[in-house]
């Protein structure tokens, strides 16, 4: 539920994340590093990837770093330190709160990714018509993640989920179909969970050339799905202290 | 006004976690003033100001906020209520300024966050986690007044604060009190309910074991010291003239009580009995019945029943 409340819970959380320097480093210097390694080195694939494919990747990482990662610590520590509770007896609904950080981590991923884009035009990357869907999949890969990042948020003490929320980002940066890919079972198993759904979507939504859409439309699917299981999932055993 | 538009009503309220804990057929209706809730650790006083601010739903019985569901009315009743809650440290990245400007925002008439941060004496623009434990329980105490609520909960709002912070936090609180704020306050500082309550509720294992009005307690004159622990105050009442009465506060301090005043003899008789049962009495002073001294004196009955059982 979007209302101004939510609006000014999320502008809140926003505000007070750029001031947090591990935010910074997650949502801008991390993608941007690996922009700038996959377009400028071989390091990775064994030689520079094309800025499109890069650029999708890069994005992917903004968001899964915005929308799971840093939400899940954030929020943890927030519920250590009573502030949710605290936020319990003010005018502000649990839902407004709920939807306030998800809108903070919205903003976020897309100042991410407009640093991003800006690099990758810098660098040459001339955008298509497709481009235009980024905001919409941002928003949706967004969703797919943060009911796991609430789920883990509030069943699991702080400190776990500072280890956890960076493992499982780490993990996914590795398996998760996006930076290197899988085929066979293995790589369609991974197509069915949100990291390489979103890739997937990006690389439609960035690639100039014409491709299939059913692809694009299975992978949001996907997406959707883990939405739907995530936030139900995040409502039934969200603990607020 | 009736009991159903009062503006802190519990009826029967339970919430149990086990045999001894939680609250248990708690019933409670404050209108006016400041209202101290005193009680043992684990006596439910926590669990009691959650229930009243909507944090925690009760297993039965009913609360109500000047007529408002905590839960079921929430938008409303959080118009008008403002609490501050134990070990909580809210947003510790943040600063106090922006933080209470925040809340502001979301009240349709708040305070003025500047004149609070003034008021509480907190340092604007100081990150909360890098505040005194005393500043950041001010903090909370300004973040319970921003909305300008007619209904008020604090729970150990003075924990952590020197004296002079005390008599100041006292001093604006009584003012809220004065302007039509209705307050309960959690506390175990008998400093806190004299300077600040026209009542006190004592619960006991979560239930209402004592309440009290200054108006009701008398002005009978008293003496209270301390000596060795459990003495038999049955012996010394038979020194005592008859107009006296005599109680022990806790397990070292005493009170005698008369209605004909506390002379020097009555002195002399309390210090020659404690020489006899091989200790001095001290800290003796002598003034008049006070809320804080009834609460006590409730909380040690209750003990010695519960010790007697």
């Amino acid at each position: 539920m979007i209302n101004s409340n939510a609006l000014r819970q999320g502008a809140w959380e926003f505000k007070l994340s750029l001031k947090n320097g591990e935010q910074f480093l997650l949502l801008v210097i991390i993608p941007v590093a690996v922009f700038l390694t996959l377009t400028q080195t071989a390091v990775i694939g064994g030689g520079k990837w094309d800025i499109a494919e890069a650029l999708s990747v890069s994005i992917t990482v903004s968001v899964l770093a915005a929308g799971f990662t840093s939400l899940a610590i954030a929020t943890a520590f927030e519920r250590r330190s009573g502030t949710l509770v605290t936020m319990g007896v003010t005018p502000i609904s649990r839902v407004e709160l709920v939807t306030g950080k998800t809108l903070s981590t919205v903003y976020l991923a897309a100042i991410s990714a407009l640093i991003l884009g800006v690099v990758a035009l810098v660098l040459g990357w001339r955008p298509t018509l497709s481009a235009t869907l980024i905001p919409l999949i941002l928003i949706l890969g967004i969703a797919s993640v943060t009911g796991f990042a609430f789920l883990l948020a509030g069943t699991v003490r702080a400190e776990a989920v500072l280890a956890l929320a960076n493992g499982i980002f780490v993990f996914a940066m590795i398996f998760g179909g996006i930076v290197f890919q899988y085929s066979g079972i293995l790589g369609t198993v991974i197509e069915l969970f949100p990291p390489a759904a979103l890739s997937n979507c990006m690389s439609h939504a960035l690639d100039s050339t014409p491709q299939d859409s059913l692809p694009l439309l299975v992978s949001i699917g996907v997406l959707l799905a883990w939405s739907v299981a995530g936030t139900l999932a995040s409502a039934k055993f969200f603990k607020w202290r | 006004m009736s009991r159903e538009s009062s503006a802190i009503l519990a009826e029967s309220l339970t919430l149990s976690y086990g045999p001894q804990r939680g609250i248990f057929d708690f019933s409670i209706c404050v209108d006016q003033g400041i209202t101290a809730l005193a009680g043992n650790n684990g006596a439910g006083k926590t669990t009691l100001l959650e229930c009243l601010s909507g944090l925690r739903s009760p297993q039965s019985g009913v609360v109500r906020i000047y007529g408002g569901d905590p839960q079921r009315d929430r938008r409303q009743v959080t118009q008008i209520l403002g609490a501050s809650l134990q070990d909580v440290t809210p947003y510790p990245t943040a600063k106090p300024r922006d933080l209470l400007k925040f809340l502001a925002s979301l009240y349709p008439h708040p305070t003025a966050p500047d004149s609070l941060l003034d008021q509480f004496s907190i340092p604007p623009t100081t990150v909360i986690k890098t505040l005194s434990a005393g500043q950041v329980q001010r903090l909370k105490c300004a973040m319970a007044l921003i909305g300008n609520p007619k209904v008020v909960l604090l729970d150990e709002p003075t924990a952590g604060l020197d004296p002079g912070a005390r008599s100041d936090l006292y001093s604006i609180l009584r003012g809220s009190a004065e302007g039509g704020v209705v307050m309960i306050v959690a506390t175990h500082l008998t400093e806190d309910i004299d300077a600040l309550a026209d009542r006190a509720i004592v619960l006991a294992h979560g239930q209402l074991a004592a309440d009290i009005w200054k108006t009701d307690i008398g002005t009978a004159e008293q003496l209270e010291f301390r000596a060795r622990r459990d003495l038999p105050l049955d012996q010394l009442l038979n020194a005592l003239p008859s107009a006296c009465s005599a109680v022990s506060l806790s397990h070292d301090r005493y009170l005698v009580q008369s209605s004909d005043g506390i002379d020097s003899s009555i002195v002399a008789t309390v210090a020659s009995w404690c020489a006899q049962h091989g200790t001095e009495a001290t800290e003796i002073s002598i003034g008049r019945n006070t809320l804080s001294q009834e609460v006590l004196r409730n909380l040690n009955l209750m003990n010695q029943e519960i010790a007697h059982d």
